[in-house]
């Protein structure tokens, strides 16, 4: 088993430039997604991961608000009473397809999984502990698995862990039937004995 | 052992019954129109699938998210038709919902300048799976509640596990499926910005899956959920189907668009195959994603064509998303109401809205009316915005 934890600091720079391969993509990337990229890169080291390994990730139960507070704060008129037509005029104008894209539940997952080439089975699940070890245990291919969880909060840190083991043990995680937030399983206060440091 | 299908209950377009939605999809009736759910003027597109009941658009109450509002309604039909509360203790019930993205309720969070507010206060921002979480304690399951969020196919990835669970031994009973609704001020409007959105003005025939002239998808919305039970607890006369195969790849080619060499979604058919332990051959139809995009119909028929070969051109296909909108988020569990059809009744409903064949996606769609046939087999495909991709294969029970 081996298992990465990063947590980056609100302010604090994520190097993702040094690990992504498809600078291009980076556009899209939230700092959960650049957490994640890098992680994935430390994890795996150089080696490159074999395209079928399946990869089942967890997102945080985040703060989408910021970007409706984003664009309260680029709105210059506010009417007294919300109006379709003012939607229209002032705030639709204001999401960019690039915000639609960082706002789907599953944009880390995917742009992990291109960032690696991985193509096999997969699952994509948010704020799931329970969830996301049942995936890992329980699927049908051989080998390996990468499970990985990231939460984003408001002010900005973010949490990021990933781990490649057998599915059997996933199985015996303390937090297989855990209502919790899949980063839990990551976190060394919350799964000290679990991981190796 | 085997995996069953002994309930399933729906809040769609289609109706707010599992019989009503039977009738409206053997009725053919279009179920998209302009959209009443909310304020439109000024919005340069107007289509959506709604949930009506009894005609009307069903209102959103205050204070919870509204695709969360129609996953409780399902929930509560279909605990109160299984009896699954006297069978099966609270700790043996678990739930898998697909879904979408978080609900905002725009003009509370503008109107009372919630954005202005400091970190942390309350809004009119409500989190999807906290309200799915506390959901699954009032509705007592306790063993565990997982939340997917594949975009198009989170119902089938929720479905997916919730197989695997029991087939691999989980004796419990699991709610699956899936809820969403993007009928929303910001949510429909960042689809449309996204560029999917079909450009026919007229909301019944905008989404024209599989035909030439398509120009994109539809807005759905709805809530389907399945109760799945190993066989030997299950109580056979309510057995609907049984769920014999899944298979599950991502394209890892593009954020916005299919791989056009559909290698991984004939990758997840072949898989589910594999799973099912069956040939090809022995397919009776295929119900596909069919979005009405431009680029979905060739992507799933070069599937289709590398999995089934020459077949590809007598192997009756469908979708729903003619008739219904895309449920995105629910879609596939939604979905799975045409499925149960086809094996209830032994046909293959037609599509509405197609009626000219595109040379670069020659598929057998059932169009005008439905196609009798024996169908013990049926496939059903899922992709989603991201490069993942679902098959899913469904059995008549006890036809062996």
């Amino acid at each position: 088993m081996r298992v990465i934890y990063k947590k980056y600091l609100p302010k604090e720079e994520i190097p993702v430039y040094d690990y992504a391969r498809n600078r291009k993509l980076v556009k899209y990337y939230t700092r959960e997604t650049m957490a994640a990229v890098v992680s994935v890169a430390c994890l795996f080291e150089g080696r490159a991961p074999d395209p079928c390994m399946p990869f089942f990730y967890s997102s945080g139960e985040t703060e989408m608000i910021d970007l409706y507070r984003g664009i309260g704060d680029r709105i210059t008129s506010v009417e007294k009473d919300f109006r379709s037509t003012w939607f229209v005029e002032n705030v639709a104008v204001l999401i960019s397809p690039l915000e639609r894209f960082k706002t789907m539940r599953n944009t880390t997952a995917c742009l992990v999984a291109i960032e690696n080439g991985l193509k096999g089975d997969n699952g994509v699940l948010l704020a799931s502990a329970s969830g996301l070890l049942y995936s890992a245990m329980f699927t049908e291919t051989e080998g390996t698995v990468l499970i990985g969880a990231g939460k984003l909060y408001a002010d900005g840190t973010v949490e990021c862990g990933f781990a490649e083991g057998l599915p059997a043990e996933f199985a015996t995680h303390p937090l297989l039937d855990s209502p919790g937030d899949a980063i839990e399983i990551f976190q060394p206060s919350k799964s000290p004995a679990v991981w190796p440091s | 052992m085997a995996v069953v299908i002994t309930g399933y209950e729906i809040q769609s377009p289609l109706g707010c019954t599992r019989e009503e939605s039977y009738g409206s999809l053997r009725a053919g009736l279009p179920r998209v129109g302009n959209i009443q759910n909310f304020d439109t003027e000024g919005f340069p597109f107007k289509a959506a699938g709604e949930v009506r009941e009894n005609g009307q658009v069903i209102a959103t109450p205050s204070n919870i998210d509204r695709k969360v509002y129609f996953l409780e309604r399902a929930l509560d039909q279909l605990i109160q038709n299984t009896g699954l509360d006297t069978r099966y203790a609270s700790t043996k019930r678990i739930m898998n919902i697909g879904t979408g993205i978080d609900y905002i309720d725009i003009a509370s969070f503008f109107n009372h300048r919630e954005y202005l507010q400091p970190l942390g206060s309350e809004t009119a921002y409500y989190k999807t799976a906290a309200q799915i979480k506390k959901m699954a304690v009032e509705k007592q399951v306790f063993g565990g509640c997982n939340i997917f969020t594949a975009a198009c196919v989170a119902s089938a990835q929720a479905i997916g596990l919730s197989y695997r669970m029991i087939k691999r031994g989980l004796k419990r009973a699991i709610l699956t499926g899936g809820s969403d609704s993007m009928i929303s001020y910001v949510s429909y409007m960042g689809f449309y910005l996204l560029g999917a959105m079909a450009t026919d003005p007229n909301p019944a025939i905008a989404c024209k899956p599989f035909d030439r002239r398509r120009s994109g998808t539809v807005l759905g919305e709805g809530a389907a959920v399945l109760l799945l039970e190993e066989s030997s607890l299950a109580r056979e006369e309510e057995i609907l189907a049984e769920i014999v195969g899944y298979g599950c790849t991502m394209d890892a080619y593009a954020i916005t668009d299919p791989d056009p060499s559909a290698r991984q979604l004939a990758k997840a058919i072949r898989l589910a195959l594999e799973d099912a332990n069956l040939a090809p051959g022995l397919i009776d139809c295929v119900h596909l994603h069919g979005t009405g995009t431009p680029k979905n119909a060739p992507a799933e028929y070069l599937a289709l064509r590398q999995v089934f070969g020459e077949r590809v051109a007598e192997l009756p296909v469908y979708s729903m998303k003619g008739q219904t909108g895309h449920l995105v988020g629910s879609c596939t569990a939604v979905e799975m109401l045409g499925v149960l059809h086809s094996i209830r009744e032994q046909e293959v409903p037609p599509t509405l809205n197609f009626t000219e064949s595109d040379p670069e996606a020659p598929l057998f769609v059932v169009r005008g009316k439905p196609l009798s046939l024996p169908i013990r087999y049926v496939l059903k495909l899922n992709s989603s915005f991201g490069g993942h991709n679902t098959a899913i294969i469904i059995k008549k029970y006890r036809t062996d």
